[in-house]
């Protein structure tokens, strides 16, 4: 064999030879075993920390609570939307409390009003509905349905019951201020209900040392308003009203 | 939205994520309505077509993910989707996209957005297998994909999508 074809070999082979250290080095192990690609990283994918628990590991400790949300208008909501993803908590129930979203602006992320909404999914203007007062006053997020106005007193008074419905005032019923005796139902203009006529009935709920809900606003029944009567300034079925 | 004189407009600050703001104008509007986007997983990706190094890839059961330990960061991925749905991480220097949940579909759960979605709009099973939820909605209505005409097969379907989406 010619002398220079040998040494052309010897210098391929050395080429070879680091082409395939270097390959060896640069290449990581699993490249290859299942495409053009490190079939190691789907495993590292896979093996990612839940973060969402999933409902089915709600139901099994907060039974009565999913029952209850299975039937209603929230059935189909998982508990994780608005409790926030709570794998950790599954597996610690004792140290890790998944929070309960009880502040206004967060119900209005989808009943807030949004014309790209479906026709007939309950939404509200959260400026003008019921301001201040958080959602779970009136609606049980697990439960969720709206206050009931008396169909006994909206069928006359529907324009009262709409603007109360509205209001801070939407879950009193109309005879937690009125007396209607049931005659006033066959005869309304003989019989009349009766209207609170003090101050103090006012300040059952609203005075200072009431004994109502802390979000209730108070005032002074001593100072406040001058002597005026509540309702020469504040109309009670739209007290937010000016 | 739509609006009557045919102009779209898309408005989605943030993803979203703290709400859309209210539209302006509201006489003029045709049409309204949400469109989710997220990575439409591709039979033909673009985004693994111009990786130079096979850091992403599609795995045997169809997903398109990256890995984050091989990938370069040189960011053609990023400019390759046609659906925007890829992103830099600005800490690991590395691309980024949805994995399907990979890691929750390998411990037999559904991905977190469709188990979180409170209106069950939308819906998570395998394609071209008959029998499952997903079969029988993709049967039951009138099904698109995004950018057809890109012929990336998308393993995200759409049902009764607008035509002036893109």
């Amino acid at each position: 064999m010619p002398q220079q074809v040998v040494r052309l070999g010897i210098a391929f082979a050395g080429l070879a030879i680091v082409f395939m250290a270097v390959r060896q080095t640069l290449v990581p192990d699993t490249f290859g075993e299942a495409g053009h690609y490190r079939a190691a990283a789907v495993d590292s994918i896979a093996a990612f920390p839940l973060q969402y628990a999933g409902h089915e590991a709600c139901t099994t400790c907060h039974r009565p609570i999913t029952e209850k949300k299975g039937t209603s208008n929230h059935s189909g909501v998982s508990c994780e939307v608005c409790h926030g993803p709570a794998a950790e908590h599954a597996t610690a129930p004792g140290s890790v409390k998944p929070p309960a979203p009880r502040e206004r602006g967060f119900c209005p992320m989808c009943h807030g009003y949004n014309a790209s909404r479906p026709s007939g999914f309950p939404q509200i203007d959260p400026v003008a509905h019921n301001p201040t007062v958080p959602c779970m006053t009136c609606h049980d997020p697990h439960a969720p349905e709206p206050p009931v106005i008396p169909g006994a007193c909206r069928a006359c008074h529907g324009q009262i019951a709409s603007q109360k419905a509205v209001s801070h005032h939407a879950t009193l019923p109309c005879l937690t201020c009125h007396e209607a005796p049931d005659e006033h139902k066959a005869t309304p203009r003989l019989i009349r209900p009766g209207k609170p006529d003090t101050r103090d009935f006012c300040g059952g709920c609203h005075a200072e040392a009431a004994a109502s809900p802390s979000h209730i606003p108070r005032i002074d029944m001593s100072t406040h308003g001058d002597g005026y009567l509540c309702w020469q300034c504040h109309y009670p079925h739209h007290p937010g009203s000016e | 939205m739509i609006r009557s004189d045919g102009e779209v407009v898309v408005d989605s600050p943030n993803g979203g994520i703290e709400g859309f703001p209210p539209i302006a104008e509201e006489g003029g509007t045709l049409r309204t309505f949400f469109v989710p986007k997220l990575c439409n997983h591709c039979e033909e990706a673009p985004c693994v077509q111009v990786c130079p190094v096979g850091a992403t890839f599609i795995t045997d059961d169809g997903a398109v993910l990256v890995d984050e330990e091989y990938c370069i960061g040189c960011g053609y991925c990023v400019q390759a989707c046609p659906y925007g749905a890829r992103w830099f991480d600005p800490e690991k220097h590395v691309a980024r996209k949805c994995t399907f949940c990979y890691h929750r579909l390998a411990k037999g759960k559904v991905p977190a957005c469709v188990e979180v979605c409170p209106t069950s709009a939308r819906l998570f099973g395998e394609v071209g297998h008959r029998a499952n939820p997903l079969a029988r909605f993709l049967r039951f209505n009138e099904i698109q994909v995004l950018k057809p005409h890109l012929n990336t097969k998308p393993k995200v379907f759409y049902a009764n999508l607008d035509g002036e989406v893109r």
